[in-house]
């Protein structure tokens, strides 16, 4: 399989911000490593960053020269909001599109909202609103990135709220895109990937004869407008973690 | 006094005067008439061109209200707006599926929208107003559907289904300029769908063509050739749903 990773440097009202440069970020010996990615694709206001640049670890961020070098302020020991240039309605989009080589191909807005970075918590997210049954592949792909540069465990859970018992435990790291292949028989509408520690986006993708989908889930709180919702979602989440625990 | 002023920027005609001004505008208000509703988008389905497409929605009242017996309205229109069925699910999942082809649009071979409202005639909290964002997969040819989520808030219902409201996507006085943040370049077909997300009359344009559209009507566009394309709309938040093809392999997403 093959990715690309293209970022505008423009937002989509069409302000267009020249100084804007994509910088790779890395942790190596417990700092944030910053590489100037001097020689990605320009085109039209469009970086495209290929497969020979992205790896599970690392995480590419839009800013100016002036604004990379705040990370130092902390010795790199910290990610920061360095802008709020992707901070727009409708929403920023950088586009992952991921295809198969002679195959398909699909897309999905890979932006990391900053204010994920700063949490922690716990994701809530249904197996079956996305993925297929008759796929001949079903794999969640959970991307963290925490503000710290440390790569720690957590648990992914797979939980059937209807019989209240948890299905399948894996261990999944923090500032990585963990892969986690989901079986058939957990397909299923009362089946329900949750975390124990730290939250992340959950991205699904099927794939059959060639043909692949890709697109994440709605965080629980976005269906429900009332006052209470973050309420109403906390007292889910709390269903669910009594159920792992 | 400031909680005077946040509650009159956030009514109707707070809204309104700040979009006209360009201070804080808001492309989408959420003030809405009564405390329990449910709100929908207009989505899209497709039938045309060997196209079926699947819908997945979730049984919100059931899954976090804890609220058994609810129901939901399924309702599905043409692209010119005309009504064209209505279907009622009584028995839900958390998570549920509908596959949306010809059989079940009683023949009809083309494009549209339809909607989903929540139902339940019960309601004991004071404060109850939920939306269905949702997944919609196309299949192009037999293949593997491509999955792209709900945009917008488009039409709200009451609970009980006695009323209904429009207009959450707001418009300004002057054009605003949309440009899609991603490239088309290296495919062989493109096409946007455009739904108008309001009840009046909206007119757009994707470079020199102009376009318009009645109350909740949708188009589909071929853009297929064009590098990089802007919507030029007095429509505050009109964003497309992008087709892209690469010979039969096809990608969905929210432009």
């Amino acid at each position: 399989m093959d990715s690309t990773i293209t970022i505008p440097r423009f937002q989509n009202s069409g302000l267009l911000k020249k100084e804007n440069k994509v910088f790779q970020l890395e942790i190596s010996n417990q700092t944030w490593k910053i590489n100037s990615l001097t020689n990605v694709d320009l085109d039209r206001d469009f970086y495209t960053i290929d497969s020979s640049l992205i790896d599970n670890g690392n995480i590419f961020c839009l800013a100016t020269e002036d604004e990379i070098l705040r990370l130092e302020k902390d010795n790199y020991l910290k990610l920061l909001n360095l802008n709020n240039f992707t901070d727009t309605s409708p929403a920023f989009r950088a586009n992952l599109q991921v295809s198969i080589k002679g195959g398909g191909f699909s897309s999905y807005q890979s932006e990391y909202p900053f204010r994920m970075v700063t949490s922690k918590g716990s994701i809530l997210s249904p197996l079956s609103s996305l993925l297929n049954k008759e796929a001949d592949e079903n794999i969640i792909f959970f991307k963290n990135i925490y503000e710290l540069p440390i790569q720690e465990e957590f648990g992914a859970f797979f939980v059937n709220l209807k019989t209240k018992k948890v299905l399948k435990k894996v261990k999944v790291v923090t500032n990585f895109l963990n892969e986690i292949r989901v079986e058939n028989e957990f397909i299923s509408p009362e089946v329900f990937l949750f975390t124990d520690k730290y939250i992340g986006i959950p991205i699904h993708c099927s794939m059959k004869n060639n043909h692949i989908s890709l697109e994440h889930t709605h965080p629980p709180h976005e269906y429900i407008l009332s006052q209470d919702r973050f309420k109403i979602v906390s007292m889910l989440k709390k269903e669910f973690s009594e159920i792992i625990n | 006094m400031k909680s005077l002023i946040k509650k009159f920027a956030r009514s109707d005609f707070g809204v309104s005067l700040r979009n006209n001004f360009g201070v804080r505008p808001s492309p989408i208000s959420t003030n809405i008439k009564f405390k329990f509703a449910s709100i929908s988008d207009a989505f899209l389905w497709r039938t045309d061109n060997d196209y079926k497409t699947t819908f997945k929605y979730t049984d919100i009242l059931g899954l976090f209200y804890k609220i058994e017996n609810s129901s939901v309205e399924l309702l599905f229109y043409t692209k010119d707006n005309s009504f064209i069925k209505k279907i009622i699910v009584n028995q839900l999942n958390y998570s549920n599926e509908l596959l949306i082809n010809k059989d079940l649009l009683d023949g009809i071979e083309g494009y549209g929208t339809f909607y989903i409202f929540h139902r339940n005639d019960n309601n004991s909290k004071d404060d109850l107003v939920i939306t269905n964002q949702c997944y919609v997969g196309f299949s192009y040819k037999g293949s593997l559907s491509s999955f792209a989520h709900g945009n917008t808030y488009v039409r709200f219902q009451s609970l009980d289904g006695k009323h209904n409201g429009s207009d959450m996507v707001k418009s300004s006085f002057s054009n605003n300029l949309y440009r899609i943040q991603n490239s088309f370049v290296n495919f062989t077909k493109s096409e946007l769908f455009f739904v108008n997300p309001t009840s009046k009359k909206i007119y757009f344009s994707i470079g020199a063509a102009k376009h318009t559209l009645e109350e909740n009507c949708s188009i589909l566009i071929d853009i297929s050739g064009k590098d990089d394309i802007t919507i030029i709309s007095r429509c505050m938040f009109l964003r497309p749903i992008i087709f892209n093809y690469k010979d039969d392999f096809l990608d969905v997403y929210h432009g």
